[in-house]
């Protein structure tokens, strides 16, 4: 049985498999990046490292531009190797983990960091798979 | 060995160059202008700091799949987190702004006149 963290992203609630999840805190303070993608927030400080800061609703293509009104910031690690890279996805709210069976994720319509879809809360969440996103971007 | 960072604001972000690599900083048009080892020119609103031994981390998979200018990794300094600059390849973000050049007032501060 895979355990996900379901994190709501504006309208849309997404699935981050619980592996990957190191913690969740309040929002963090990020600056800007000049040039940056629009995806990535900017850089933030976290346990006193540098922390790249993502907004998740851009990041699964459903809008954005919810500077500032983001609640939580996910601390996620990609991959299981030590030290793993992490990095921080900005979002509206944590809401609770959730057990989704592998069948019960389906392909839906992949794109960039969305590894399937699958039904939670009875809702649709979008499963996200940092790891694999960024072995492809 | 230990090294000496200069800290750079402008526009609000934090930049960290390393102070082997800084040959020149003058104040310039209310900023500063900073000529580096390579001959290449920077414009900063000003001196956040200096630095010793900043703990740089290398830039990851996902910094570098959304941000594609050179560095030469990250840092923190005074708690909010800075891009040490590869002096032979400055962020666009620091370029000399136009008409800054050439037009540097009295020297502040010279690295070379402090060794």
């Amino acid at each position: 049985m895979n355990r996900f963290l379901l994190v709501r992203a504006g309208d849309a609630l997404c699935a981050l498999p619980l592996h990957q999840v190191r913690r969740v805190v309040r929002a963090l303070v990020v600056h800007a990046l000049p040039g940056a993608s629009a995806e990535l927030l900017g850089l933030a400080e976290f346990a006193g490292e540098p922390l790249p800061v993502l907004e998740l609703a851009r990041l699964i293509g459903s809008g954005g531009d919810t500077a500032g009104a983001s609640s939580v910031t996910v601390v996620a690690r990609l991959g299981r190797a030590e030290p793993a890279e992490i990095v921080g996805l900005q979002a509206d709210e944590a809401l609770e983990i959730v057990e989704l069976p592998a069948a019960t994720v389906t392909a839906g319509s992949l794109r960039g960091v969305m590894a399937g879809e699958a039904l939670a809360l009875g809702r649709r969440v979008s499963v996200l798979d940092l790891a694999a996103w960024t072995a492809t971007a | 060995m230990s090294v000496d960072y200069l800290l750079l604001r402008r526009d609000g972000g934090l930049w960290a160059a390393a102070g082997e690599s800084v040959r020149d900083v003058r104040s310039s048009n209310g900023g500063v202008h900073l000529q580096l080892a390579g001959g290449s020119v920077l414009d900063a609103d000003e001196v956040a700091g200096v630095a010793r031994d900043l703990a740089v981390h290398a830039c990851g998979a996902v910094l570098r799949a959304c941000w594609h200018e050179p560095a030469r990794g990250l840092a923190i300094y005074a708690g909010e987190p800075c891009v040490v600059i590869d002096p032979a390849s400055p962020p666009r973000a620091l370029a000399p702004r136009p008409g800054a050049a050439g037009v540097a007032a009295p020297p502040t501060l010279s690295t070379e006149e402090k060794a």
